[in-house]
């Protein structure tokens, strides 16, 4: 009986253990203002960057349960989303950008950025927690959980 | 007595002109999880994330930014930050600038450390600075790769392209490679220039080491076109690369720069100017009174174990002393920020002849310890 006990305490802890916390861009960029007419007199270049940005949403970085963030890492500029349950190692990719392989101007191959981050979380979602002052968000298991990955948007080119 | 008055007025005027209109500085901080008290951030990447949406525009608020990577008492570990970096939609000019610095006991002593700050990627570029910011400085930084999968185009100190101007500095940093045979284009510092107006990009006191994998990755490899853009390596260390030193045109200009244990050491044309190098291999190095073969063969502190501690060792005789003068170009210290006073040495290390400068100063107690000079 204390064996079985024993187990589930350890099990228990085990699963207390596992869990990840999303940093994600509550706050837009002023790039984000900018008018149909005024990125169409962007260069080249300027619009790559432009395309590129952060958005509202973004997944800054992903760090284990537990992590003791910045002050300045909450409201207004971001939210801390946290994932009872979930290992890092299995959401730890949703901090990446989106990047090809392209060929620089002296023939040598690049990893370039398409997407300064490849993961957003619905946008709708952050300004519903910013309109709630919700500096941390915790999600909690399933189905809840479920629904909140499934919701997470893989950018594309 | 009109006149003196006059003069102490214009005086006056002048001395609050200066003060008044000089950009203001705008700090932040980031300090690792559990610090107390804690920094603004944890991550760089947070902390740039910031500003691009809190503060993207320095010129228009008058502000020069800093990014203070800190100690404070509670250690920085291995895997504390871990997240790419990319630099954009900031606005800057020469005064107006952005400028990330680690600090303390977070920077590194010369010499790779866990227990300092460090940026560890998987398979991505380092820090990216993009072609929309023309002013920054980075100094005293540590980027490394992951060896859990073989990466391929990773570049740990990234400009892909440069704004136009553009003033890019980076000071006392360390890219440090990791050896894994079947990994291709992954290179320490990769800067590429390209446009007009010219700018320039310095890099000193910085190290590239084990770049070593396939054949195409390089320490320090430089694309520069445009007339009038110019790439600076000044006393720079590059061992165990594949290639040390990459350059295919004549606007990157090395001085002081040493190139040891890679297949080779400088590649490509160099700038005309460009001198007091060392290489140990045969008719390498670019300038008049540069060292070759195995009198550019320097003796570094630890070569036997990764990572190695590539200080001069006070027994050298092929880099120590062998420099140039280079205060012209703005500095005067060694990468542990020692001031550099008579005879120069090549690469990032300054050690006096004879006897090491570290034998005297409280901070190089410890790394003489270190180094077993103090036993």
């Amino acid at each position: 009986m204390k064996k079985i006990i024993l187990l589930i305490l350890f099990l228990l802890i085990a699963v207390k253990v596992q869990a990840a916390e999303l940093l994600v861009l509550a706050s837009g960029l002023p790039a984000d203002k900018l008018t149909t007419e005024e990125v169409n007199t962007l260069s080249a270049k300027q619009k790559e960057i432009y395309n590129a940005r952060l958005r509202i949403g973004d997944i800054i970085c992903v760090k284990p349960d537990g992590w003791q963030w910045g002050t300045s890492e909450c409201l207004p500029t971001f939210i801390v989303i946290k994932l009872p349950g979930v290992a890092v190692e299995t959401v730890k990719h949703l901090e990446r950008p989106l990047t090809q392989i392209a060929v620089n101007i002296d023939g040598r191959t690049i990893k370039k950025n398409i997407k300064n981050k490849n993961f957003q979380i619905p946008e709708n979602w952050i300004k519903n927690y910013v309109d709630l002052s919700q500096s941390v968000v915790t999600i909690k298991a399933t189905p809840q959980q479920n629904t909140f990955m499934n919701n997470i948007l893989e950018k594309t080119q | 007595m009109k006149k003196i008055i006059l003069i102490c007025v214009i005086y006056l005027f002048i001395l609050l002109a200066n003060n008044c209109f000089a950009a203001s500085l705008l700090k932040h901080t980031v300090r690792p999880s559990g610090s107390s008290p804690a920094g603004d951030f944890t991550t760089l990447a947070a902390a740039i994330a910031h500003l691009q949406a809190s503060h993207s525009n320095l010129v228009s608020a008058d502000v020069y930014a800093e990014i203070s990577i800190e100690d404070n008492g509670h250690a920085w570990a291995e895997g504390d930050d871990t997240t790419s970096v990319t630099i954009d939609s900031i606005t800057t000019d020469a005064t107006r600038y952005l400028h990330i610095y680690a600090t303390g006991n977070a920077r590194h002593a010369g010499k790779w450390s866990w227990v300092k700050y460090a940026l560890k990627l998987s398979d991505e570029n380092g820090i990216s600075f993009s072609s929309d910011i023309g002013y920054i400085r980075i100094d005293g930084l540590q980027v490394t790769l992951e060896d859990s999968s073989p990466p391929t185009n990773d570049y740990l100190f990234n400009m892909s392209d440069s704004a136009n101007p553009c003033d890019v500095r980076i000071s006392n940093c360390i890219a440090y490679g990791i050896d894994d045979d079947y990994r291709a284009n992954v290179y320490g510092f990769a800067i590429t220039m390209s446009g007009t107006p010219a700018g320039t990009v310095k890099i000193w006191n910085c190290i590239a080491n084990n770049f070593r994998g396939g054949t195409t990755c390089r320490g320090f490899s430089a694309t520069v076109s445009g007339t009038g853009n110019a790439l600076y390596y000044w006393n720079c260390t590059a061992f165990d690369n594949h290639y040390g030193f990459y350059s295919p045109g004549t606007s990157t200009t090395a001085i002081n720069c040493i190139a040891n244990s890679c297949t080779d050491g400088f590649n490509g044309t160099f700038n005309s100017s460009s001198n007091y190098n060392a290489s140990d291999i045969a008719s390498d190095a670019p300038g008049a009174n540069s060292r070759n073969g195995t009198n550019g063969d320097a003796t570094f502190v630890d070569e036997a174990a990764c990572p190695w501690d590539l200080h001069l060792s006070t027994s050298d005789s092929n880099a120590k002393g062998q420099g140039t003068d280079n205060s012209s170009a703005g500095y005067t210290t060694d990468i542990d920020m020692e001031t550099i006073s008579g005879s120069w040495c090549i690469g990032v290390d300054w050690i006096t002849s004879g006897v090491s400068e570290d034998y005297y100063s409280g901070r190089g107690i410890g790394r003489g310890i270190g180094r077993g000079v103090l036993r």
